[in-house]
Formats: structure tokens, sequence, C-alpha cells
């Protein structure tokens, strides 16, 4: 009896066991991710898609691509290699650049949307937006590398390998899309979802286009679609109404540094035209209103998302909290005009050392004899008593550009409206931590403001297509199909009078023209990353004679690097990495590599 | 699911028809006693290794309950017939077996239980005897770890068992893996802890006091059991129960000091300045140099430490010497209801002040006969570890990116505003380690571990266990950490405030992760045995859920830096922020094991575990992993039984397959979209959704097959034991991330997972003990060590895949570094000559001379060769025990061979990030002594040109990691039982142990490092030795 009870028990703890086990299933849902067979079924989706798109393609503050030219310097080899390439030390170790995720995701979501339900016309629009984005990624690409792929479909993981398009195809397909692509597009949006400001538009599109033409060499759509724009586009320089108080008092230090009667330049335009064209870049000017703006990369406050931390902090020096990141050179601070339009007159390297020397070492005597004097103290001693007019060292400063004295920060130079305060002066710290290796930092594009706990508070929005470039554009390419005649001299005078600067000379040969606006370009484009694309586009004789055997120096003579040209800088080595996964490419490599 | 129902239903079905039948076979047996002539029987009975009486020993009259117990001369008497069998035992020694009528002729000695043939090991599901396993199990006792100082178990097993390799780096859990890495992710064993599913985590932090013993099931017949989850090897640890008896109450502690085992070298100030000097002219021989004569004079003299100080942060900030703690108690004993509670705790100081962690562990095992036919068990462990750190943490990169040129604090108790005479750069404010230890940061986390096992018993026939067994694991983490705000230093010249100096928004953030496995069993085993033949069949079923979630959420701009909950911030959107996570996996497992043995010479056994899981798309679900092993004790052969001096002689043979899916994602087979990529429209941050890793619904598992032959002796009644072993390993299947071409645009960390590769490892591993006494000294010497050879064999078409500095590729070892050969550094006439290769910048005399692999002329990809392995491919460990009387010296050694380690940055580079140098860096080629082998290249500033040159990857930054360390040492004294009789004592030992006291490395380069470390930046933390006094009692 006992037995069977056992035994009963027994089975049905079993059975009650095995019952449980063996009902349990398997099944799983992913807890967070969309599964794909449901995805593409509104218009939110491709939204939502499009988003991604736009995060990965619209570029921010380009300072990093002129480190690959004399320009500009960066220090930190694991920030850029641009002082490795200026000399000659690219390899296909380094990876330029080869990728080609954005435009997969581009690919995808072309093939995608043909049939997600949603609104047709909304849905040709969204198209048009995606073929603009994936075009200006060939753009680079190709600027970049020369021939690369043409891919236009959602590759499989395990496809076939893939080899190299003929430039001339790449070019044909970018002209194609961008012309379609602006042609589907808006000229302007009304704000808010789906038509948000800061979406690419008709003049976006086409500004790339008329960028893409004059990098390939086609001069005459380059000029007819810039001269599209400048008709039809609404655009106009950024022009301040008055000055703040900040710029008020830097304002009225400027007659130390600009012989205004003597060069009769108006001091009121030419003050108003340093800070328009400064705070083009700053927080509160930095929207998708600004006139200037034709594409913007856009900044919210956030912790987890892209900031943009190159302008807050790693262009800034220690002594603004920031990192000297990124420096531009004694080469770029000497193209600038003198304050007449005309080449200025130069110290050489030697007699600068000794100015420069002179200078520093009285500051370091008046800073070593009381412990409440500084830097600050000293200049502004200097300012008050008018004497750094005389200074030796600032003579080579002195009537210049206005563009030079906010775009770069020159030693001794006050600055007022950052969150430093007003009384900054701008100190090269020679050999100090996060300290200029160049001697200057970079004033323009720079936010007033910095982050300093890297928290990502970064809200000003970029201009990564303004009006100033299309205007640069149209003489160019004008220029070169017509010469330098009334048109071309209209556009540039237009950056001229907004930076208070006077007008480009009448009467100048092809020539001549195409080497000032080679000038002009290079000055009022600085630190946003064209120039190594300039300088090739200008070819390898105008690159050997700016890069080869050319020094960067600081100011007080020591050499920074000896700057080397190769031919073969006209082009990126495709990685190893690249080449690896991708055996094709080997026998394909750029020449030189 | 049809299909795992049928086979369930068909599993119990098939039990019970066996069962049933089986039981009537003993219904028939019945006691038979013979009655006889009885009479007093007395003895002595010693301690055969003390020589001492052996108080409380047992004695019984073999079949029957008569017995006694020794009094305190060891003496025994009681009645029995002159023919009987008395069986002698007592806790820790070996049982024998006396015949009344000899008991006279003189002491009888019991000798230590340690080299017992009839010890027990714990395998998956059960228990076997050691004698009678046909796989490869190695096992530790409590017994080897309990006295070790040191806070981590995993770290104690270091170099104890063949075939196991832990590496212990510094800072870092130790990692541990049998037989060398067997596929090309994680190949970590599995852990299972009194039956539940544990990891490295739990099993590091468990009290050994509490750990009866732990098992290594390293071939596939021994973890076959364990299905796709033992491709690895499992570790099985068994917690202590109770034993029948009175209450007995055990306390071990000690108490200990830590130090470092080695610290880096910096530099002073005034090397920092001269090493900066000669930098800057071997970059630009007319550079302005940046210290001059009388900045240097400064440093040395220490004449302005205000502008030119010279600061060790190590120093400053660190405690040379630190404590930790430890008290273990227990209770146990029990009747009917067996019970066994242990608590530890464990107090650890760190190197950091204010920082510190606490831990208590809890053991609980009650066993209940609750009737003849059931009985019932319950488990509990439970670990808690609190850390905090009162004062921040520090980071022990940025004690040697700080330079020694910057002043920690001012003389007038503002933190450091100059550095060499210059103000002081902002990152160096920020990271000045002495004032971000006194900012007002703080952390502190709370980790519980908990594992629950209620289990059933039923015997309803003979033989027959049927076990129903619940099991939770759960894991909770709660973190806090606080980031102050701090104020602007003020200048110490002109006590103007320094901007930037300053941190403007406290933050804290609060992180929650939990996550729980279930998992029931239900299992039959049945045992049936008569003279020649013996059974053991186990059958059963598995089901386990595993969930996972974790919530992170932060606020900024606390009003004061004093409060210590989330609410105390702003609640503005741009303060606020908060991110969750969440995973989940199940599976469903059949598995049965059948045992025979004929004669106690021949034995079988056979495993079948079949696993489904939830991690598999449905039609690849399921996985069948079966093994065979076999036994021959030769010694038990007819033949051999005249043979007196071998002890044991057995020959193993196993092969088995086994599979692994622990480098599965959880929904790998869903094709999905997944956030990513947000964008800004209009000042607000817009959704993004994008394309996820692409899914691959064929994945299956990982195979991995286990052939082992081994062999194990003992002879001369344990002069020497050995136990040895040699394996076959293969991995199939390997899931690898296909190497697709960066043109199709797949986002690198997106690679879909493929079963594609193939690893062999093949090795030899054995132990060998020796144990002899002479008179009253003792001793015993073991030695073991492994050797493994591993080749990836296969990579489909994704060979070779680079990951730069590795590679793996067919027919290299997993860990090879990939990279340039060098040969040494380059001579002046190398430069003149041009015997030099570059692929681009221009080197100079005193730059790493790269070799020119193909001699194209060129340095580039295809001067790229096989350079050396991070994993060593020899590991060794030497045991040393000597007793004389009541004192035991032991001490253990651990070694590994043929590893390279490959240092970066701050660890090895010169002025990195401004890193103060070390003094290895002194070794350097000089233009005085251009030594084309010195330990460093010619020196340049961070930013060089030349520093990018020699600084990329190569051969020259390796380093030799081979080590010999002496692990442990302790001695100790036990009391002898008069002594312990006058203290009312059972036991008592006191002892000091030291950790890691001595160390013979490789490496006579660097020297500064511990040999322990990986491959690295920087130093995470310091290696730790350490000694301490400790006693354990027992009443």
């Amino acid at each position: 009896m006992k037995n069977i009870n056992k035994l009963f028990k027994s089975i049905a703890f079993c059975t009650i066991i095995g019952v449980t086990v063996a009902s349990c299933d398997l099944e799983v849902e992913p807890p967070s991710s969309i599964a794909s067979e449901t995805y593409w079924t509104s218009e939110k989706d491709a939204w939502m898609n499009l988003n991604v798109i736009y995060s990965n393609t619209i570029p921010g503050i380009g300072v990093y691509d002129d480190t690959y030219s004399p320009d500009a310097y960066c220090q930190y080899s694991w920030e850029s290699s641009g002082s490795t390439f200026l000399q000659n030390g690219m390899s296909a170790a380094y990876d330029a650049g080869w990728n080609f995720e954005t435009i997969r995701k581009a690919n995808l979501f072309l093939s995608q949307i043909e049939n997600c339900p949603m609104d047709e016309a909304l849905k040709a629009r969204f198209i048009a937006e995606t073929r603009v984005m994936r075009a200006w990624q060939y753009l680079s690409l190709t600027q970049t590398f020369g021939k690369v792929p043409l891919i236009t479909e959602v590759l499989p993981y395990d496809a076939e390998n893939v080899t190299r398009d003929e430039i001339s195809v790449i070019r044909e397909f970018i002209m194609k899309e961008l012309t379609e692509g602006a042609a589907g597009l808006p000229e302007k949006y009304t704000g808010g979802y789906p038509n948000e400001k800061g979406r690419i538009t008709q003049y976006a599109a086409l500004s790339l286009k008329a960028r893409a033409a004059l990098n390939f060499g086609d001069y005459a759509t380059a000029e007819s679609t810039a001269k599209e724009i400048m008709d039809k586009g609404g655009f106009s320089l950024f022009r301040i109404s008055s000055l703040s108080e900040a710029q008020q008092k830097e304002a009225d230090e400027m007659d130390l540094y600009i012989d205004f009667a003597k060069f009769n330049i108006d001091k009121e335009k030419f003050v108003k035209g340093m800070f328009s064209y400064e705070a083009l870049w700053h927080t509160e000017n930095g929207n998708t209103d600004n006139p200037e703006y034709i594409m913007t990369r856009q900044y919210a406050a956030s912790d987890w998302d892209y900031q943009d931390m190159v302008r807050y902090t790693s262009m800034r020096p220690n002594q603004l909290g920031g990192w000297s990141s990124v420096t531009p050179t004694q080469n770029l601070v000497d193209s600038y005009w003198a304050v007449d339009g005309s080449k200025p007159n130069l110290p050489s390297k030697t007699e600068r050392a000794a100015n420069y020397t002179e200078l520093r070492k009285e500051a370091d005597e008046f800073i070593a004899t009381d412990n409440k004097n500084t830097f600050r103290l000293f200049v502004e001693n200097k300012v008050k008593s008018g004497e750094i007019r005389n200074e030796k060292y600032i003579s080579e400063y002195r009537n210049r550009d206005s563009r030079l004295y906010v775009s770069i920060m020159l030693p001794f130079k006050g600055w007022y409206e950052t969150n430093y305060g007003t009384d900054f002066a701008y100190e090269w710290i020679k050999g100090g931590n996060n300290e200029s290796k160049t001697g200057f930092n970079f004033r323009k594009t720079l936010s007033l403001e910095n982050d300093p706990s890297g928290y990502g508070q970064a809200t000003g929005d970029y201009p990564c297509i303004r009006y100033a470039e299309i205007l640069l554009i149209f003489a160019e390419a004008r220029t070169q199909t017509t010469g330098f005649d009334g048109q071309v001299q209209a556009a540039l005078n237009e950056l001229r009078d907004r930076c208070g600067m006077p007008n480009v000379p009448t009467s100048l040969s092809k020539e001549q023209g195409l080497e000032l606006i080679r000038n002009e370009r290079r000055i009022e484009l600085a630190a946003e990353g064209f120039r190594l694309d300039d300088m090739i586009r200008y070819g390898a004789a105008y690159c050997k004679e700016q890069i080869n055997n050319v020094d960067i120096t600081m100011p007080d003579g020591e050499k920074v690097i000896t700057m080397k040209w190769d031919d073969r800088m006209l082009l990126k080595a495709i990685p190893q990495s690249a080449i690896d996964l991708n055996p094709l490419l080997k026998t394909d490599q750029n020449p030189g590599y | 699911m049809l299909k795992q129902k049928q086979i369930s239903l068909l599993l119990i079905a098939l039990a019970f028809p066996v069962s049933v039948t089986t039981s009537s076979l003993y219904a028939a047996t019945t006691d038979v006693s013979i009655t006889q002539q009885k009479k007093a029987i007395s003895g002595v009975i010693f301690d055969g290794t003390m020589n001492e009486p052996l108080i409380g020993a047992n004695v019984i009259v073999k079949g029957t309950t008569n017995g006694t117990v020794t009094d305190l001369d060891g003496k025994f008497t009681l009645e029995a017939n002159p023919n009987d069998i008395l069986v002698i035992s007592s806790i820790g020694f070996k049982t024998i077996e006396v015949r009344a009528s000899e008991t006279a002729k003189g002491k009888i000695l019991l000798s230590e239980d340690s080299q017992a043939l009839d010890e027990v090991v714990i395998v998956g599901y059960g228990t076997q005897k050691k004698v009678n396993l046909t796989g490869a199990v190695a096992s530790v006792s409590s017994e080897e770890l309990k006295e070790r100082v040191n806070t981590n178990v995993l770290a104690s097993v270091q170099g104890q068992v063949p075939g196991v390799t832990i590496i212990s780096r510094p800072g870092a859990a130790p990692s541990i893996n049998f037989r060398g890495r067997g596929n090309l992710g994680t190949s970590s064993p599995l852990f299972v802890i009194d039956g539940a599913i544990a990891d490295a985590t739990v099993f590091s932090a468990l009290d050994p006091n509490t750990i009866e013993s732990v098992s290594f099931l390293k071939d596939a017949a021994s973890s076959a059991i364990y299905g796709s989850r033992a491709a690895y090897g499992v570790v099985m640890v068994k917690t202590k129960g109770g034993k029948e008896g009175d209450l007995k109450i055990n306390y071990n502690g000690y108490f200990g000091v830590k130090m470092a085992t080695y610290t880096p070298k910096v530099l002073s100030s005034e090397w920092y300045a001269r090493l900066a000097n000669e930098a800057a002219l071997n970059d630009n021989p007319n550079a302005q140099v940046p210290y001059t004569d009388e900045m240097i004079q400064k440093f040395r003299d220490g004449s302005d430490p205000d502008m030119y100080p010279n600061t060790n942060w190590y120093d400053l900030v660190l405690d040379d010497v630190s404590t930790i703690t430890k008290h273990s108690l227990s209770f146990s004993g029990g009747n009917k209801v067996k019970y066994y509670t242990g608590l530890g705790y464990t107090f650890d100081d760190k190197f950091t002040p204010g920082a510190n962690s606490n831990r208590y562990n809890l053991t609980t095992n009650i066993s209940s006969d609750i009737k003849s036919w059931v009985s019932m068990r319950a488990n509990i462990n439970y670990i808690q570890d609190d850390n905090k750190s009162d004062k921040g943490g520090i980071s022990y990169v940025e004690l040697l990116t700080v330079p020694s040129t910057y002043v920690a604090k001012q003389s007038n108790g503002e933190w450091g505003s100059y550095e060499g005479g210059k103000p002081a750069s902002t990152v160096n404010m920020l990271r000045n380690p002495l004032r971000k230890q006194n900012q007002g940061n703080w952390s502190k986390n709370k980790t519980t571990n908990t594992l629950l096992n209620l289990a059933l018993d039923f015997k309803p026939v003979k033989g027959l266990v049927l076990t129903g067994e619940m099991i939770y694991k759960v894991y909770d983490y709660k973190g806090t950490t606080y980031d102050a705000s701090t104020s602007k230093i003020k200048d110490f010249k002109t006590g103007l405030e320094l901007n930037g100096s300053q941190t403007d928004e406290s933050k804290m953030t609060y992180e929650w992760i939990e996550h729980n496995r279930l998992t029931y069993n239900g299992l039959a085993n049945y045992e049936w045995s008569n003279d020649k033949h013996s059974f053991n069949v186990l059958a059963g079923i598995s089901y386990e859920h595993y969930q996972y979630q974790k919530q992170k959420s932060y606020r900024k701009n606390f009003p004061t830096n004093n409060m210590t909950d989330l609410n105390g911030g702003s609640s503005a959107p741009n303060d606020t922020g908060t991110e969750g996570g969440s995973n989940e996996n199940k599976m469903l497992s059949y598995f049965g094991r059948i045992n025979y043995s004929f004669m106690d010479r021949y034995l079988l056994e056979a495993n079948l575990r079949t696993d489904g899981s939830s991690r598999f798309h449905k039609d690849n679900r399921w996985g069948i992993f079966p093994s065979f092993s076999a036994g021959w004790r030769i010694n038990q052969e007819a033949f051999m039984q005249d043979i007196s001096w071998i002890n044991n002689l057995k020959l193993r043979a196993s092969w088995g397959m086994l599979g692994n899916i622990n480098n599965v994602g959880d929904y790998d087979y869903f094709s999905t979209y997944q956030q990513g990529g947000n964008y800004n429209f209009e000042d607000g941050i817009v959704n993004g959704i994008q394309e996820a890793k692409p899914a691959n619904a064929t994945l299956g598992w990982e195979k991995v097959t286990i052939t082992d032959v081994g062999l194990d002796f003992s002879i001369f009644n344990g002069l020497i034991d050995f136990t040895g072993d040699y394996y076959n390993k293969v991995t199939n299947d390997i899931l690898l991330g296909y190497n697709v071409p960066y043109e199709v645009g797949i986002y690198k960390d997106f690679k879909p997972s493929q079963n594609i590769g193939s690893v062999s490892n093949k090795g030899i591993e054995f132990g060998i003990t020796h144990n002899k006494t002479i008179g009253d000294f003792s001793y015993s010497v073991g030695f073991n060590m492994s050797k493994n050879w591993n080749k990836v064999t296969d990579l489909g078409a994704s060979d070779p895949i680079y990951e730069d500095p590795w590679i793996k590729k067919v027919g290299y070892a997993i860990g090879t570094f990939y990279g340039w050969r060098t040969d040494g550094l380059l001579s002046q006439e190398d430069i003149d000559s041009g015997n030099y290769v570059t692929d681009g910048m221009t080197p100079q005399a005193g730059d790493i001379k790269y070799v020119d692999k193909n001699g194209d002329g060129k340095l580039d990809a295809e001067d790229k060769d096989f350079l050396a392995c991070d994993v060593p491919d020899i590991t060794y460990g030497i045991n040393v025990n000597l007793r004389y009387k009541g004192f035991e010296l032991s001490a253990f050694g651990q070694g590994v061979s043929g590893t390279k380690q490959y240092f970066w940055q701050e660890q090895a580079w010169a002025f990195s990030d401004n890193a103060s140098p070390r003094e290895y860096h002194l070794k350097r080629w000089t233009l005085d002594n251009p030594n084309p082998n010195a330990a460093y290249p010619r020196i340049y500033s961070r930013t060089s040109a030349h520093s990018t040159y020699n600084n990329r990857f190569s051969e020259y930054w390796l380093m030799n990691t081979d080590y010999f360390r002496i692990k442990t040492i302790t001695l100790g004294y036990t009391f002898n039982k008069k002594t312990l009789e006058a203290l009312k004592m059972d036991a008592l030992k006191v002892y000091v142990a030291a950790e890691n006291p001595f160390t013979i490395r490789a490496d006579k380069r660097m020297e500064d490092f511990d040999p322990e470390t990986g491959n690295g930046r920087g130093q995470d933390t310091r290696g730790v030795s350490s000694i301490a006094l400790g006693v354990n009692l027992t009443f």
C-alpha cells in the first residue's frame, strides 16, 4: 500500500515536471527593434530612415580637411594625418575615407521607398533629397580617390567583388543626379514635419552641382548654375546692423592696426565688415534663416547625439579652454591682402623672428617684475599708450585685410566677445600643453562659448554651403569662360563690400584674374575645408610651388615642418584594409602607392 | 514545438517502465545476522602523518550499528567477535578495515585522505568516484583555496590545474580558458555552482571556505551532459553541506597588508625637462629647447616648487600599503536535517584613498529526509559586493599623462596653476589627480548574486532517484556615480580666476542592471549493480529562461555637491537623460547518460544531450551532442594483483561532440530596423531608424569535437601519482563575422555571422605529485604543465581576417600579431647609405629599422609578417608542501611561456599625451651612445613626425611577458590534540601567507610593469602582492 502511494506520488511528480518543462516554448521577439517586414509601411517610416541619411551625409566644419593643405596644421597625429600627408608620408596604411556606408543607406532608401504607401508627391521629394545626398557622397569620394566603384543598389553582404569605375562615369552620374534631384526639390521649406527647414533645397542641390562642375572643369555649367542661384535664389551675404559692446571695444582699438585715413577706408564700414564676416558663424546667427546659409548642418543641445565639438573645443587654444588641435599657419596669414587689396609687404623670416622675440622678451620681463603683472596687462598698457602701433612685430599685421583680424588670433591682439570676457588677448604660449604649434589659432568659425565639460551643448548650426562660395564659383568659372569682366568683378565686390574692403581692380587679364580669385577664395573660405581640393584643381604645378620644400615656420623662426610634394598626392591611396577585403582593388591602386 | 514535446514524453515514458521492473529485483533482499561469541576488543588509533593519537575516530563493527569513538589517547574498547571486521574512520582520513583480532598488535595508523582513491568528484548532475572516471576531470579542494590571500577564487585556482589557463591581469577579472582558445570569439567555460548556471564573476566572488570542491571537466565526455554550452569545458562547484553530528563551528580569518608588485618608475621633472630638450633637438637640431639650464636646475634642487615642481603622482595619490581582512564563520551539523551555514566577510581596501570594497557571503545548505523515500535539499548562495569610492576615482592613465612638471598644489593652498614655469594647461588643471580626488566626486555600487536551488529527491524503488529541481540565479547591480562641479582655480601669481579650470555642470548617473536565469530540471537516476556489473543511468530534461534588463539615467546641475539622490539635480530636459536595454533567451534540453562498469575494471560511459535554443531560427534550433568514453583499470586485472607497488593504473579514452552558442546574439535571425543616426531639424532632435545587422536565419551551433586519451597511475602508496592527457580539440562551424568588403557599405560591427571557421587545439597536459614521510617529516611536491598547439584551420571565404595588430589566418594561432619585423634601430651608416625602408617619411639614425621582407624597397602591407602570439602556449605550476610535526610550509608557483604583449601610448612611448617618461626611456638610443639594439629608439616629442614613424605597430613594441612567479607561500602551525583539549577546541591552526612574493620575468627591457599585464596603453591598476596572518579554528 505504502509502495503504491510512493509510486503514485513519484509518477505525479515526474509528470508535473515533465509537462511543465515540455510545454515551455522557445519563441522570443526582439524588444527594441522593428521587424523588416513591418517597416516601410508608412510615411513616418520613410521619414525616420531619411533622417539617418541626413545625419550621415550633411557635413559640419571642414577645418580638418584644411590640415592636408599648407593653410592649417594639426599637431596631433591621432586627429589628422595632415602633417604626414604634407611630408609625402601617406600610404595605403591610412584610410582617407574609403567608406560606402552612406551610399548603402541611400541605396536602401531608394529601393524600399518605391513600395512604401505614402503621399506620392512627398515620396518624389524624399527620393530627390536622397539622390542629391548620395551624389554628394560620390563627389567627396571621387575628389579623394579619383576612380571609385559606382554602386546604386543594395549589395548583399556576400556580393561579388566590385571594381572601380572610370572618373568620367562617376562625374557624369554626379551631374545627372544633382540636375534631376534639383528639379524635384522645392526652393524652400515651410517648416514643421515633414517640411522641416534645413532639408536639401533646390538651391542646395544646384550649389552642389556648381561646386562639382567647377571641380570637374566644366566651367560653363558651373557658371550658369551659379548664376541661376544668384539670380533666383534670393540669397545675400550676411551683415550685422550694429556692433555689440565687446565688438565696439575691439573696433575702437582698430585705429592702432589700420591707418584708415591714409588708405581712405571708411572705418565704420570696415569694422562692421569684420564683425559681419565673423558673426556669420556665431551661435545666434547659425540657423536656416540666415540669408547666406544655402545648406546647414543643424545642431541641437543633446548629450547622446553627434555634436560639433570642433568649433566649441578642438580649435580653441588652451587659454580659451580648448586643445589647439588645428591651427592656422604663417603661410595662410601671409596670404591675406593688404588693406588696399594689394599684396602685403612681409618681413623676412629672420626679421620676423627677431621682431617677435624682442616683443616677447619685453612682455616676459614685464611679467617677471611683479606678481600682478600679466600678459594681458602688458598688452593693455601697449594699447592704451598706443605703443602697439609702433611695435616692429605688429607692423606686419597692420593695414591688412579685414578678414585677417577675425579669422585668426594674432599674438598680442585682443578679442573681447568670448565667454572668457573682455580682458582677453591672444598669447602664443610656445610649448604650452594644448597650445598652438604654429603661433596662431583660428578665430573664424569658432563658437564664442566653449563646452568645458564636454557634455555637447553645441546648438549653433553650421553653413556647409554658403552663398559666398557661389559668388566665388561664378567668378572663377566666368573668368575661365569669358575673362575677368564686369560680372566677375561685381560678384567679387559683393564679398569685398560685405567685409569692408575696397573693390577689386577693374582691368586684369584672365590669368591675373584667376590668380586674384584663387587668393580671394583662399581668404574668404579659409578654415572651411576647401583648400586642398582647390589646389589639386589648380594642378600639380601649383601644388608643387606651394608645398615642395616649403617650411611651415613659427613666428620666432622655428620650423614646424618642411613640406614635400609628390604628384601621387593628387589622389589618396585606396586603404590596404579595403584591398584586403576586395583583392580586385590591388591591381588598380592609385599611382605612386 | 510538437517535436520537442514528443521527445520529452518519450523520455518520461521510457524512464518509468524501467524503474518499475527493476524494483522487483530488490524485493527479496533481506538482512541475515549471525550471532557469535563476543569479547572486549581494544586498540589505539594514531594519526599516521602527525604520529599523534587520533581522538574521536569512529570504530564500528562492519555490518552492524555497534560502534564507539576513540578517547583522548586514541584508545577504544568495544564488544565484538574476534573475526569481525572493524571499520575505522575519521573525517579527513582514509577509512580502513581491520580484523578485530588484530587490533591489539600495535598502533593502528590512519593516513590522510588527500590522495584517497575513493575520492569523489562532482560531475554533471551527480558525483562519481575518481577512480571510475573515464573522462578528463581535475578537481581542486577547499584546502587549496581557503588560505589564499586574495579576493578572487579564480586567481587562487591559477596554475593548479593542468590544461586550464587562467590569466590574472592586474585590475581585470581573471580570464579562464580550457585547452587553448577554441574559437575566434568568447571561449570561456561554463560555470555551474550547486547546479545553477552561473558565470566567472559569481565563481570568483565565492567564499573559498564554503567550497567543498571544484571540478574542471575538460574533455567532451565529461562535459557533454551540458551539451551546447560545454564546448569550452565546465567548472563545477559544490559548496559544503552539513555532516551528521553535533554542531561544529569553524572560524577562518586573516588580516593582511597589500603592496604593489610593480609601480611604473616615473622619472623626475628634471629628467622630464632634459628628455624634452633632447626630444626637441632630435626633431629639429635648430630648435629652441623648451627648458633652460636654469629651469632644469630649479627642477633638480626644488628651490621654486610653485613654478618648477617635481611631482610624482603615484606617491601623492596612491597609498603604498593597504589592508585586506577576511572572516569566515560556519556552522554545521545535523541528523535528520543536515545543515551548513557559512558566513563570509571580506574587506578589501584599495590603493586609492577612500576606495574600498566589502563583500558579504552567505551559503546555506539544508538537506532533510522527509520520509525514507523523499528528501529535500535547499541551497542558498548569496554574495553581495559593496564598492565605494568616497573621494572619486582616479585614472591610472592620468597618473602617467599629467606630467611631473605640473604643480599638484601651490604653496598658497590653491590647486596647481603652473607647469614648468608656464601657466598650466586647462587639461592638466582638470586632470590633476590630487584635485580630482578631493573635489567631491564619489561613486558607489552594490552587486548581489543570489543562487537558489530547491530540489526534491524521490526514491520510489531501490536504486532509483527522481529529482525535481528549480534553480534561480539573479544578478543585480545598482551603481551611482557623481561628478562634482568645481570652481575656477585662482592663478598662483595673479590671483585671477582661471577660465576653463572649472567643471560647470555636476552630473549624477544611476545605473541598474538585473539579469536572472530560471532553470527547471527533471532528473531520473538509476543505479544497479551486482558483484560483476554496475550500471548507472541518468535521464533528464531541463528548461531555462534568461532575462536581462538595464536602465541608466542621469541628471545634471545639482545645486550643491553634497546631494546623494538623483532628484536633487535639474529636471530640465537638457539636464536629464535615460537609456534602457533588455533581452532574453530560452533553452530546452533533453539529456541522458549511461555508466557501466564490469568487474571494476572496464568502464564505459555514454552521454547524449539535445538542446533547442531561442537564439536560432525555428528550422535550425536543435543540436544533438553525443559522447562516449571508456576506461580500463589495469591494476584491477588478475595478472596485476601480485604487483603490490602499483596502487592504481588506469587508461582512459573519450570522444565527444559539444556545442557553443556564446557568440550568437539573442536575435541574430531577425531581420530588423533599429534606432540610430538621429539628426537635428529646427533645433530639435529627430528620430533616426536604420537597417540593423543583416539577419542570418541559417545560423547554427559551433561544434567542438574533443578526443582525449589519458593515463592515471599511482605507485608505492602515493609516492608518485600521475595523471596525464593528450587531447585533440577541433572546433568547426565557428561563427565569424563575414569579411564584407567596404564597398558593400555594411557597418563594420554589423558584419553578419556565419558558421564558417575551424580551429584546432592539440595538447598535452599532466600533473605529477610525489609524497613521502620520513619519521616526523613529510613532504609532497607537485608539478603540472600543459602545452597547447593552436591553429586556425579554416576561415571559409574570410581568410585572412585582419584585426590590426592581430590576424586570423589559416595555419596560424589565434592571437597572432601581424606587423612589420624590425631589426633594431637605424645607424647613421644606414641612413647615409639609404639602407632603410619607409612609406613616405624619411627616418633618421636611432629610428626603428623596419625589415623590407619582400625586398622591393618599399615599406607596405607586403612586408608584414606573423610576429608572435599573445596567448601562452605553455603554462605550468609547482606545488611544494613540507610538514614537520605541527608545522606546515607550502609554496605554490606558476608560470607561462610563449607569449608577448603589445604596449602602446603611455605604456610604451615617452611623452605620449605629454606623459612623464619612465626609467626605461633612459635606455634609449642617443647621439652619444648610438646603440642599434637600445631598449628605446631615439626620443621625440609626441607631435614629431618621427614619433608617427616609430610608434606604429611593429615587432619592436612587443614585450616578452613570460614569467614564473611564486603565487603563494604559507607557513602554518597546527596545534596538537593535547593543547586543543586544554583549549576545548577540535582544531586550531595559525598561519602566515604571502601572495606574489617573488617573480622571475623574461622582460629585461621595461621592467616596471607586472608581467601578467595585458596588451594596452596604460596600466589600469597595479599588480598586488600581500602578506597576511590568519587563524583557522573549529570547536
